[in-house]
């Protein structure tokens, strides 16, 4: 079953424009937003998470219509959304904070909002600094108190942008342990007024980065931006598939790369148009990515 | 971040209480702990302990002042709420809130909930000053719709704040509202236009202007009036910052109805008080006897308003101390409360002058003592005890009075003679504080007075026994405030003999008053005499003291030529003539 379901959509600022005749289906699992700066990864999550409306085309989220104020209600029960840059009432603790939103996301039993708000504190490991104020907080425990309010009531629809800046390895390996199986299709709906918990056959999580590893270890489908176009859908296989025999190893920069750099035992890996006779390797998602945006791709990876 | 069984976890249905309240009151919470409403909370206490030190509460008049009181606890909340709902914005979360179900209109009228901290707050403040007051003897009955408007106030800082913030959301526009609504109170005063003006009301936010001052009796006030006018414009504001977008019949009707109230109260403000309110409070003023209940013992009669009967207590403390020292029978004192007629806007004149005619046919009685229903409290209770006690003295004595604050001169003077000295420390047996104040009073030296001695070089002058013959000192003319009645005059040279009375055990100089108590309570007997009969340090002349002061011959001559060319006691009096 789609729950994101995007027709030509189209999206500018003043002169700029964001997204260009945008279309895109999602499923439940988890989809990876990949692309320069400024290509749109962060207006399509605006729209996805209704905070902005689409000027032109249509999109429907979890089977309702965004543009119409019940419906657009509706999907807001269902969603949980970390904005690129989340801001904090500093003043307030961790579990203050959290607890905010909850009742913004119309937790209105406190007991049972408590419940909810030390839940996904605990999740994201602030369990112990719940009570600390957040201007005390690290960046990265910040990063985990935005986290931490966008999983309130498991939302079927979860949109993160850029979710692991800021966070050292480890908490990004707990990251992708928390939304790998955030994503498993088969979890029940646990927003208050969403309906009875109602079953989506599975949670959609929408996340953007520039971490390609990231997408390689939790996408089962990638979705890779440029210029407000789509330039790209499928899996992370098939993106890495887009390198097939080119990429290689050489002692020295080929010719024909477009891209190379040295690694750790001295020999340069590159990408591009090899050489004849070059000693190929497996290409990655990254490897895919940068040849499939050429230069442009240059922004994110250098 | 460790376990992903945790995501399972139940969640727990939470329909039924819309998003407003819970997150009103976490605002609410958050409102009345924020350090500006903390800081005009303290102010506020501030101005409430300052204005009723040393003055016993009369309920039915001080509840008007509370709500003054509140006024920068009300500010500090405007400052405080307008924070709060620019939080968002400030800290840029309002992209993540608007992803919420709760809608921004939600949002607004959660911090108009948000009210309710600060109001309660308040709330306790004004329960507070009312237990207080009544733990400390104060009187009376407070109007409730006076209390009341204290923290309606408060909400109205709050109401205001969420609007402005919604209107204007920028950090300057909170206390540019604060400057305006300062201004829109203090308008009919800066730019003339005065309390009787009839724009002044809707243009005084907070405070009822041209309003008549409660009296301790008699309280014209339109609180009621005020409360609705307030709590009108309280929905009016909150209907204003909630129809940002869109119209909603809901709305549309609820400002009607707030637009509906504020009208109303204003246009109730806006009457003069009803005559028939204004002579029933005028007749508590002029026919007090007919609303007073009295209470006799053989040495003193008192009448009160029947809601002032607890000052009973204090006053006949007061006489009792005085007439303990009074040898062999005499009438008793009597003494009445009188409030202070009713102050109301010109429109009434007329009435005033009708009942100032009535007054005028019924002079008062020479031998009431006429108080003011109103008394100290801690350490302001001396001078009330030293006028009373002075009244006492003076009535058992038989010493004339029938000066009053309008016309101060008509009072005579004692100076110069006994029974001034023996009224002086009459009094001072009243109670301890009396006492000291007397002392400290006969005593003080006129710190500043200069002279110049016959080379033109300037001395300070503080013996009080020389500034006494310089100035011609007079002291002591407590006036009961109300209606303001004063004593005779008592001149600062008796004083000082009164003084030395005191430092003797009073059952002996009681004594050895008794013995020629007929003489020392003459008018003709000087106070020279009583001083010299009782072994006290009798004054030196004028002459000698002022030239042991190396004050200036020329000035020596002046003063003993005015003792000289006077009449047996007028030298101690420039002005007055003297009692006889």
């Amino acid at each position: 079953m789609t729950t994101v379901t995007l027709r030509n959509v189209r999206q500018r600022f003043g002169r700029t424009t964001a997204l260009d005749d945008v279309s895109l289906d999602l499923d439940p699992g988890i989809t990876g937003l990949l692309g320069p700066n400024g290509a749109g990864k962060t207006t399509l999550l605006r729209l996805v998470a209704t905070v902005l409306g689409a000027e032109q085309g249509q999109l429907r989220l979890l089977d309702r219509d965004p543009s119409d104020d019940i419906q657009r209600t509706a999907i807001r029960r269902r969603l949980g959304y970390l904005p690129q840059e989340p801001g904090f009432h500093r003043q307030f603790t961790a579990f203050e904070f959290v607890d905010y939103v909850a009742i913004l996301k119309e937790w209105t039993q406190r007991q049972a909002r408590h419940v909810e708000v030390r839940r996904v504190l605990e999740i994201v490991g602030l369990g112990d600094v719940a009570g600390k104020r957040i201007k005390a907080l690290s960046g990265g425990m910040r990063r985990r108190v935005a986290l931490a309010q966008a999983l309130l009531g498991d939302p079927s629809l979860l949109v993160l942008d850029e979710p692991t800046a800021g966070l050292d390895p480890e908490q990004r390996l707990r990251f992708r342990e928390l939304i790998s199986t955030h994503g498993d299709p088969g979890q029940r709906d646990g927003h208050p007024n969403a309906g009875g918990g109602a079953i989506n056959s599975g949670r959609t999580v929408v996340l953007s980065t520039h971490q390609t590893e990231d997408v390689a270890a939790l996408c089962g489908r990638v979705v890779v931006l440029d210029a407000g176009r789509v330039r790209f859908t499928g899996t992370p296989a098939e993106l890495a598939g887009q390198a097939v025999e080119r990429v290689w190893v050489a002692a020295e920069r080929s010719a024909g790369a477009r891209l190379a750099w040295r690694t750790g035992d001295g020999r340069h890996r590159c990408v591009g148009d090899p050489p004849a006779g070059a000693e190929m390797v497996a290409p990655t998602l990254e490897d895919g990515y940068l040849l499939l945006l050429g230069e442009r791709a240059l922004a994110v990876t250098a | 971040m460790t376990t992903a069984v945790t995501l399972r976890g139940a969640r727990v249905a939470a329909r039924g209480l819309p998003v407003w309240l819970p997150l009103g009151l976490v605002e609410a919470r958050r409102l009345a702990r924020h350090p500006v409403t903390l800081l005009g909370l303290c102010l506020s206490l501030y101005f409430l302990t300052a204005q009723f030190w040393g003055v016993l509460p009369v309920l039915q008049r001080d509840d008007a002042t509370v709500g003054a009181s509140l006024l920068p606890l009300a500010a500090g909340t405007l400052l405080a709420a307008h924070i709060s709902t620019l939080r968002g914005r400030r800290h840029g979360t309002e992209e993540l809130f608007a992803s919420t179900g709760a809608a921004e209109r939600t949002r607004t009228l959660a911090h108009l909930v948000a009210a309710v901290g600060p109001t309660g707050v308040a709330v306790v403040v004004v329960v507070g000053w009312l237990a207080a007051a009544r733990g400390v003897g104060g009187v009376g009955t407070p109007n409730l719709a006076e209390l009341a408007a204290g923290p309606v106030i408060v909400a109205l800082g709050a109401v205001i704040a969420v609007a402005g913030a919604r209107r204007l959301p920028h950090p300057l526009s909170g206390p540019l509202l604060l400057l305006a609504l300062a201004l829109g109170q203090a308008w009919p005063n800066l730019f003339g236009l005065g309390t009787d003006s009839a724009i002044a009301p809707l243009l005084s936010p907070w405070l009822m202007v041209d309003t008549p001052k409660p009296g301790a009796i008699t309280d014209l006030r339109p609180a009621a009036a005020h409360l609705l006018y307030l709590l009108g414009v309280v929905g009016l504001v909150g209907v204003a910052a909630l129809a940002r977008r869109g119209r909603r019949p809901q709305l549309i009707l609820s400002g009607a109805l707030a637009v509906a109230i504020t009208v109303s109260g204003v246009a109730w403000q806006l009457r003069p008080p009803p005559p028939r309110a204004l002579q029933a409070a005028y007749a508590l003023t002029i026919d007090a006897p007919s609303y007073q209940r009295c209470q006799r013992d053989p040495r003193a009669v008192i009448c009160t308003y029947p809601e002032f009967e607890p000052l009973v207590a204090r006053y006949r403390r007061v006489i009792d101390g005085v007439l303990s020292r009074v040898p062999g029978d005499h009438p008793p004192v009597r003494v009445r409360q009188l409030a202070a007629p009713p102050w109301v806007p010109e429109a009434t004149d007329r009435l005033q002058s009708r009942a100032a005619t009535r007054a005028n046919r019924h002079p008062r009685h020479d031998s009431w003592i006429e108080l003011a229903p109103e008394w100290g409290a801690a350490a302001g209770t001396a001078p009330f005890e030293l006028g009373l006690g002075m009244h006492a003295a003076v009535t058992a004595l038989g010493i004339p009075r029938g000066g009053s604050v309008r016309s101060p001169y008509e009072t005579c003077s004692t100076g110069g003679q006994a029974r001034g000295v023996v009224a002086l420390w009459l009094t001072a047996q009243a109670t301890p504080g009396a006492a000291t104040m007397l002392r400290q009073a006969a005593t003080a030296p006129m710190v500043g007075y200069y002279q110049v001695d016959d080379q033109g070089r300037e001395l300070t002058v503080t013996d009080p026994v020389v500034t006494a013959y310089l100035i011609d000192e007079e002291v002591f003319l407590p006036n009961l405030e109300r209606p303001h009645e004063l004593t005779p005059a008592f001149h600062r040279l008796d004083a000082l003999y009164a003084v030395q009375l005191l430092d003797r055990a009073p059952d002996d100089v009681a004594a050895a008053l008794a013995r020629n108590w007929d003489r020392w309570t003459d008018s003709s007997t000087r106070s020279d005499e009583l001083a010299d009969a009782l072994g006290l340090v009798v004054h030196p002349p004028p002459d000698e003291a002022l030239r042991a002061a190396g004050v200036a011959e020329f000035t020596i001559r002046r003063v003993t030529r005015r003792y000289a060319s006077a009449d047996d006691h007028g030298a101690y009096a420039m002005f007055r003539r003297p009692c006889r």
